[in-house]
């Protein structure tokens, strides 16, 4: 069975149709629209139509609603048949007996304008199945456009656009609104948080974990507004998608009412757990750290990093930052030695050196940063280092320098062919 | 310190407070993240830094050196030790890539202080290392709670200064002046 219609005189119809029902109707049925006329669907698409619409029914009864009727048939009209024109609260259509389930109601059953039912009635139509059994050509010629939808209706050959989209092969949940268009931020996010835990759910039962989401607008203006969301890490953790969904609503300006909102998957990936060894103590906690690694990665980007590095002369064009992945291997160092370590800064920074001569060089004898003078009591060097380039027999000269206070920097000039300014480098800590 | 100083210093102690039970010997009050120095170990009160507490070490002087040591014994345990660059100064040249050592770059001060909550709160980490962004204020005790909850010895150093302070460690920050001899041109 494809459709579930749910019809209820009483439950308020337009924008006063209550979202949480909706929302809770989306825990049973993977698609649901708001139609006209108090019409609630549901796509029963892949599943039992008779167990989904006695789901829905019993939300319906949660949330007051007693008088709510359903019909279960593989087209829309005939399940909306079935709900509205049935004294039973339940009805399942039979598969290919549609047309036959429709034919003995009344003309009303199929909603036609005043016009055309009065037409109807002049002509001496009044049953569904009598209106399906005549010729088209007929009905195109004396009833219009309108009298040949109504007369395919007749027939359950009902075009409407329900769900029409293919079914996908990942998860994926929609809400869409027939009538009016929802531009409550609040209610709006409310309805997406519960199209995610349908679509997070899904993907724990599947053993899966989505990368990437996509949220689809379908706005009054008739267009489609996709916005990508990307996690990085994957995950199947409502929470952590809606928190990116709301930093993305945060950004998203939409230029009419949303008359339709799809929460689908884009991509997924296994969701292999990590192998180690439950008496190591460091084991027990990687989920903890992988999920704070998440966290810090979604904030802020990829600042949990780990260094790759060439051969590059210069050292500050040696290193390059690749974002660290929780399957890269690396060594465990046994036996850390204590050694001073080099500390640069970000870009060397120009400085004011005095110097004198030393043989064939100039050596720094004291240098200003900031507003202090600090004296250089030993300076090893000079250290030529290349820059890559070919125009100069060096780049750069270092000199390895201890202040007065015990500190060690590392100074450096650039060759004379390129500038004689001094630069500060760095230092040991 | 000398043996004899340290000798008067204890008689000095027990004689202002006659009833102060020495921790040294007797329970400890807090579990301690070792250096794996062992001079320092015996230095630091129970042995290393308290975990779930925040300790501030002055830069310079070494500081660095022994606490990026102090990471690595860390990880050589089979725990997890992290380090929040927060001026953005570690040469990756020389930054030894361990399996349980996390470097994180984080973009501002800020950035790094968040970064080093969040860390914090995981409770994976016995030991983190925050260098170049000082918490001031009320960010201090947030990061201390943090530390608290997480269990982690929290480690904070200030930004590099122009000033000349030694570290608060003087037999790791000490540079000779002889040991740095200008190379002889042959």
């Amino acid at each position: 069975m494809s459709y579930v219609c749910l019809w209820s005189p009483s439950w308020p119809t337009g924008a006063d149709f209550p979202a949480d029902l909706v929302a809770s109707l989306l825990l049973h049925a993977p698609r649901v629209a708001v139609g006209e006329r108090n019409l609630v669907w549901g796509d029963a698409r892949g599943l039992h139509g008779g167990q989904l619409a006695e789901h829905m029914l019993r939300v319906a009864g949660d949330y007051g609603f007693e008088d709510a009727h359903a019909g279960v048939a593989m087209t829309p009209v005939a399940a909306e048949v079935a709900a509205t024109q049935s004294t039973t609260q339940l009805v399942v259509v039979k598969l290919g007996q549609d047309r036959q389930f429709i034919a003995p109601y009344a003309l009303h059953a199929l909603s036609p304008s005043d016009e055309l039912a009065a037409l109807l009635t002049g002509l001496g139509i009044e049953t569904c199945g009598a209106l399906a059994n005549l010729d088209a050509e007929a009905i195109e010629v004396r009833l219009g456009l309108e009298g040949v939808r109504l007369w395919q209706r007749a027939r359950a050959d009902d075009e409407r656009w329900l769900f029409k989209l293919p079914l996908r092969s990942l998860p994926s949940a929609s809400v869409e609104w027939v009538e009016y268009g929802l531009k409550d931020p609040e209610r709006l996010l409310f309805v997406i948080n519960s199209l995610a835990g349908t679509v997070c759910t899904s993907l724990i039962e599947r053993g899966e974990r989505a990368r990437e989401m996509a949220l689809v607008f379908s706005l009054g203006n008739r267009t489609q507004r996709t916005h990508v969301i990307r996690s990085s890490r994957p995950s199947a953790e409502q929470k952590r998608w809606m928190r990116l969904v709301r930093e993305a609503l945060d950004t998203i300006t939409l230029p009419d009412a949303v008359m339709g909102v799809t929460l689908r998957v884009e991509s997924v990936t296994g969701n292999g757990g990590a192998q180690g060894d439950l008496f190591d103590r460091g084991f027990a906690s990687a989920p903890a750290v992988e999920d704070a690694v998440i966290q810090l990665t979604d904030d802020q980007g990829d600042v949990v990093v780990m260094p790759e590095n060439s051969a590059h002369p210069l050292l500050e064009q040696r290193t390059k930052w690749m974002a660290r992945t929780s399957r890269t291997s690396r060594p465990t160092i046994h036996d850390p030695h204590l050694a001073l370590t080099l500390q640069l800064l970000p870009s060397p920074k120009v400085v004011t050196v005095d110097t004198e001569s030393r043989r064939d060089h100039e050596v720094p004898v004291r240098y200003l940063d900031g507003n202090e003078w600090h004296d250089i009591v030993e300076a090893a060097g000079p250290d030529r280092v290349s820059g890559g380039q070919w125009s100069s027999a060096y780049a750069r000269e270092y000199f390895r320098c201890v202040r007065e206070d015990g500190m060690m920097v590392w100074l450096f000039r650039g060759s004379q062919q390129q500038t004689k300014d001094w630069f500060l480098h760095g230092w040991w800590d | 310190m000398s043996r004899p100083s340290i000798a008067s210093l204890r008689a000095l102690i027990e004689q202002r407070f006659p009833d102060a039970t020495p921790l040294t010997g007797g329970s400890q009050t807090t579990e301690q993240v070792a250096t794996g120095i062992g001079a320092l170990d015996r230095v630091l009160p129970n042995g290393g830094f308290a975990r779930g507490r925040l300790s501030v070490w002055a830069p310079q002087g070494g500081a660095t050196a022994i606490l990026r040591a102090t990471c690595h014994s860390v990880v050589a345990n089979g725990e997890r030790s992290a380090w929040i660059d927060g001026d953005n100064t570690v040469a990756g040249a020389f930054w030894s890539d361990d399996h349980g050592l996390y470097l994180v770059r984080p973009k501002s001060r800020i950035h790094a202080l968040r970064a080093a909550e969040e860390l914090l709160r995981s409770g994976g980490f016995s030991l983190l290392v925050l260098a170049g962004a000082e918490p001031q204020g009320t960010e201090t005790v947030r990061l201390t709670r943090a530390a608290r909850e997480g269990g982690a010895a929290l480690i904070s150093i200030g930004s590099r200064a122009s000033d000349s302070r030694h570290g608060c460690c003087a037999m790791a920050g000490a540079v000779r002046r002889s040991a740095i001899r200008p190379k002889r041109r042959t």
